[in-house]
């Protein structure tokens, strides 16, 4: 199964600025058709390296309605925004800070490839910290999580991680998968080679 | 007929003389070098006069200024169509209709080239961009009318003023359309809470200000933003930035004036 589609925002919208809310409201129908017509389940990476500019009321138009329906649950796909310049980096926190989301971000590399995954926006520590602890084992249930850790000074019970779980998944932030009776969570981006 | 020469170096000045006088048949204007901003308040002022309403000086003109001639020349805001037009370093663009995407692109593109040219570092050169280009967005969404908008600026090393204004129904009208703001009651409140991140007539909206104070915060300068009877002025020409709100005559529509350098103005 395919789990990662890239579009090209540049190709989507035509323009490289992309500008206001009146601009937002012209290419929302652009993005919504390009979005579903990648593979459910999927990771969306919407490449905006060959944007100039974008702000914060465009981005208030086309990625943030995306990303509350992934995250109520009518829009069965994760999101990574790739390529954004510090400008549109800055207008883009904005925008996701104040409506309390988080969203992966990442830098375009060479060969089409993505590094430095990281999260924009404000993601209270414990919910931080599983996340990571998530990408270190690739692959995690509540159970695994709880078996790794319970030496830690602070334990966490199995509840405790399958709540934990259950919010990142809530915030599209791990891909949720059932195996046998158990849920398992594994990174929605698996990063480049360098375990960025 | 009585004549009255007002100089237009301190529009507000100026239109607080004109609202509490006993309006003269005609007005003559000793035109100093005039600021954009205040050549684009004057084309408001003078399109205010203009209703029918309203008792109507006649504007003349003793001398005139690069400012002051651009802003006339787009006719503007009496004409509907879409006019760029440069004059050495300033230039007045008078936009209808957000329809033309890619047009309004590659003005926002030379705006930017502009900027890098007189020595603005690209990403600044690009925020500044940027909070234009809100700015305007904000006057074709929100002024409610089918008059166009203006956009004037002008650049210079290391300096950069502009001006975005429209003859709508003003900040005031506009919020209060949001049930959480219809408890407005004046235009200074109106303008306190558009400032606001997430403060506007709709949802998912209300981040244009945020864009272009941002954009501004590394410089030095001054921002005006004046709606119905105030104004608040942002006065970043000090180590520290100061707001204050004034009181003015009425005028329709929104006026957004910035003006900023790399530079400190003691320096």
């Amino acid at each position: 199964m395919k789990t990662e589609s890239r579009l090209d925002v540049r190709q989507i919208t035509g323009l490289d600025t992309l500008v206001g809310k009146i601009g937002g409201i012209r290419d929302f129908p652009k993005f919504m058709a390009a979005v579903t017509a990648t593979p459910e389940g999927c990771t969306v990476v919407l490449d905006w390296s060959a944007i100039e500019l974008a702000t914060a009321s465009y981005f208030g138009e086309t990625v943030l309605p995306l990303l509350k329906m992934s995250t109520a649950g009518l829009l069965d796909r994760y999101f990574l925004l790739l390529g954004l310049n510090q400008n549109s980096l800055d207008e883009m926190k904005l925008v996701i800070e104040f409506n309390e989301l988080v969203v992966l971000v990442g830098d375009a590399a060479r060969a089409n490839s993505v590094r430095n995954v990281r999260l924009l926006g404000r993601l209270d520590s414990p919910y931080f910290e599983t996340l990571e602890a998530i990408k270190a084992s690739r692959s995690a249930s509540a159970s695994t999580l709880h078996r790794e850790h319970h030496k830690k000074p602070m334990q966490i019970g199995k509840t405790g991680w399958a709540n934990r779980l259950a919010h990142l998944s809530r915030m599209r932030l791990v891909r949720k998968q059932r195996v046998g009776r158990e849920l398992v969570f594994q990174p929605v981006y698996g990063g480049d080679q360098n375990g960025r | 007929m009585s004549d009255k020469v007002l100089r237009v170096t301190d529009i507000e000045h100026f239109h607080w003389s004109l609202s509490e006088a006993d309006v003269p048949e005609s007005i003559a204007l000793d035109h100093k070098p005039v600021s954009l901003a205040a050549a684009v308040e004057l084309a408001i002022i003078e399109a205010h006069y203009r209703e029918p309403d309203q008792r109507r000086p006649a504007f003349g003109y003793v001398t005139d200024c690069p400012t002051r001639s651009i802003i006339k020349a787009t006719n503007w805001p009496l004409s509907g169509k879409l006019t760029s037009k440069r004059e050495r370093d300033a230039v007045a663009i008078v936009l209808p209709t957000p329809d033309e995407s890619i047009w309004w692109s590659e003005q926002l593109r030379l705006l930017k080239n502009d900027l890098t040219t007189n020595h603005f570092p690209p990403r600044l050169a690009t925020a500044l961009t940027g909070g234009v280009a809100e700015m305007v967005d904000n006057a074709w969404f929100h002024s409610s009318t089918d008059k166009p908008a203006l956009l004037a600026y002008q650049v210079r090393k290391r300096r950069f003023a502009f001006s975005v204004a429209d003859i709508g129904i003003g900040i005031l009208d506009s919020l209060k359309q949001n049930p959480k703001y219809n408890w407005l009651r004046s235009s200074m409140e109106a303008i306190y809470f558009a400032i606001q991140p997430g403060v506007s007539r709709c949802e998912n909206g209300g981040m244009g200000f945020t864009t272009m104070l941002t954009a501004m915060a590394d410089l030095w300068g001054n921002a005006r933003i004046r709606s119905g009877q105030a104004a608040l002025l942002v006065d970043g020409t000090q180590e520290i930035r100061s707001s204050n709100f004034i009181y003015l005559p009425p005028l329709p529509g929104l006026h957004i004036s910035v003006r900023c350098s790399l530079d400190s103005p003691r320096s």
